[in-house]
């Protein structure tokens, strides 16, 4: 669907470039992640594939075309979710979503049924202005719905979002992809790529510095052993065991045995652990 | 509902949520009425009282109110562009089909239509007798310009819609200069011939009872097209600049 190779690109009056030759490609129907500290590049690949920035190096194919040979028909098939929600806040949501709506060439869903899906629908003849953080996203994600895109870009798509309705729009995006639309999001939380991303990829100072599904980059990258809490009498301990040959091991078994173990987990590395090992940043 | 008649809808809306903008959206019929009913008889009661002629100088005084309508208008479109730059609407205006331009040429084109029609009602309601249809017809584009002119001043240099008002105002010198030029001798007053304002109250105080030559209409109607041009696309870089 996506096919990026050596992606270069250089702000005007920049002495750097901010992309230094990225290659990924993304098939169709994949949720694909990028994640990266601030001002790592991350914005500026989603701005140049969404055809923000035009003056790039390097060749961007998408659905079979390079971008640039793409005419104003490919925003029919992209929807776009800023990280931060731009409506105009005098407008009703459903006056928003009206207007914006009529911008599309192509059919588009019934506004009131995509409020429905975020759970606003009672809230459709409010302005926007009364909106609170959390509304906003979620009618963010309406309008990059509102025309059925095959492909859409994400930035942050549970920032400001409470648990309930950051697992709502998780669902949505994995149903988006059961249907066999593709999914780019660009953001910080790492949990948001490890419960839904089937790839991510790391980049730091303009580079992609691993490609890889989380699973596999967690196990890879991880301990192949087990920590163990357990009680011994009053005093909470903690001991290690490597899991090649964890059924003979009789410590191990033993722990297992008497039944004072609290908890245990594997120690495969967490993409936090990982972001830091591989560009020694954190992700802020 | 399509897709022009749809941002129509929105902008009719925007206006009449904003006291400000309905003010400004119908201001200028005050002016056309001031200028059909009020001038006469400020001039009758000057000439009467002090024995000043006003009507000696009709031709600066209607240039320059019709210079207003475009110019107040055009500050309207100009704060609607900054607003929706600041709330980053541009931004997603440029990743629709709609595209960048398109969103341009559509926060321009209602403005200046309404100018337009307020420009031809004060042609009309106006004594208009004292001037040609060659004057008339140079002036009509130069001040349909004026308004997309003023729109891209705001959105060119103001970083907000603080700093747009900021500029609306020395926008305002786009007026007085010409006045100013129109009360210096000649040939102090071709100092100001590189505004675009001049150009239109040239038009209107050269000559008003005596029809121009059509090669001096020419000249003059060519150069201040020109001027107009000039600054437009200049200022339209600066703004494609700004957005990009």
């Amino acid at each position: 669907m996506i096919e990026v190779n050596q992606l270069r690109f250089k702000y005007p009056r920049h002495k750097d470039f901010t992309l230094k030759g990225l290659d990924f490609h993304i098939p169709q129907g994949e949720i694909f992640g990028f994640l990266g500290p601030s001002g790592a590049g991350k914005s500026t690949t989603q701005k140049i594939l969404i055809g923000m920035l035009k003056r790039y190096e390097g060749s961007v194919r998408i659905m079979g075309k390079q971008l640039k040979d793409h005419g104003r028909d490919y925003y029919n098939a992209i929807g776009v979710a800023f990280e931060f929600p731009n409506f105009y806040s005098r407008f009703t949501a459903l006056e928003n979503l009206d207007l914006f709506r009529s911008l599309y060439d192509v059919k588009t869903e019934e506004p009131k049924k995509l409020l429905a899906r975020v759970s606003l629908e009672e809230y459709g003849h409010m302005k926007v202005s009364d909106f609170s953080k959390g509304m906003k996203m979620r009618l963010n994600l309406c309008r990059a719905l509102m025309h059925r895109p095959d492909i859409l870009f994400l930035d942050e798509p549970t920032s400001g979002l409470d648990p309930v309705n950051a697992k709502t729009v998780k669902d949505i995006i994995l149903q988006l992809k059961s249907l066999g639309n593709t999914i780019i999001i660009t953001t910080h939380n790492m949990n948001v790529a490890e419960e839904i991303c089937d790839r991510v990829a790391f980049i730091v100072d303009g580079e992609i510095r691993l490609i890889d599904a989380p699973r596999a980059l967690k196990v890879r990258e991880g301990k192949k052993a087990v920590r163990l809490e357990y009680r011994e009498g009053t005093a909470l301990r903690q001991a290690d065991y490597q899991l090649e040959g964890i059924g003979d091991n009789e410590s191990f078994l033993r722990l297992l045995r008497n039944g004072s173990i609290e908890t245990i987990h594997t120690q495969e590395a967490s993409l936090d652990q990982l972001f830091i090992q591989v560009t020694g940043r954190t992700l802020t | 509902m399509n897709r022009a008649a749809q941002l129509l809808l929105s902008d009719m809306k925007q206006v009449r949520r904003d006291p400000m903008l309905i003010f400004i959206t119908v201001a200028p019929l005050l002016l056309v009425l001031a200028l059909k009913y009020g001038v006469p008889l400020v001039s009758a009661q000057l000439v009467a009282q002090t024995g000043f002629d006003l009507t000696a100088h009709y031709g600066v005084l209607f240039g320059t109110s019709l210079l207003l309508i475009p110019l107040v208008i055009g500050v309207m479109a100009g704060l609607l562009m900054l607003d929706e730059r600041d709330e980053q609407l541009i931004a997603y205006y440029a990743i629709t089909p709609l595209s960048q331009e398109g969103y341009f040429i559509h926060r321009l084109t209602l403005p200046t239509l309404l100018s337009g029609i307020y420009i031809l009602l004060a042609f009309i309601v106006v004594d208009f007798s004292a001037w040609s249809a060659g004057q008339y017809g140079f002036a009509f584009v130069m001040l349909l310009l004026e308004g997309p002119m003023m729109a891209l001043l705001l959105t060119s240099f103001a970083s907000n819609k603080v700093e747009g008002l900021a500029w609306s105002k020395l926008g305002g010198l786009l007026i007085f200069i010409p006045v100013l030029a129109y009360m210096l001798p000649e040939p102090w007053r071709w100092g100001a011939a590189v505004t675009p304002t001049y150009w239109v109250i040239e038009l209107f105080v050269h000559n008003r009872t005596m029809q121009w030559n059509e090669l001096e209409l020419l000249l003059a109607g060519g150069i201040g097209l020109g001027v107009h041009l000039i600054f437009i696309t200049v200022l339209y870089r600066k703004y494609a600049r700004m957005i990009a």
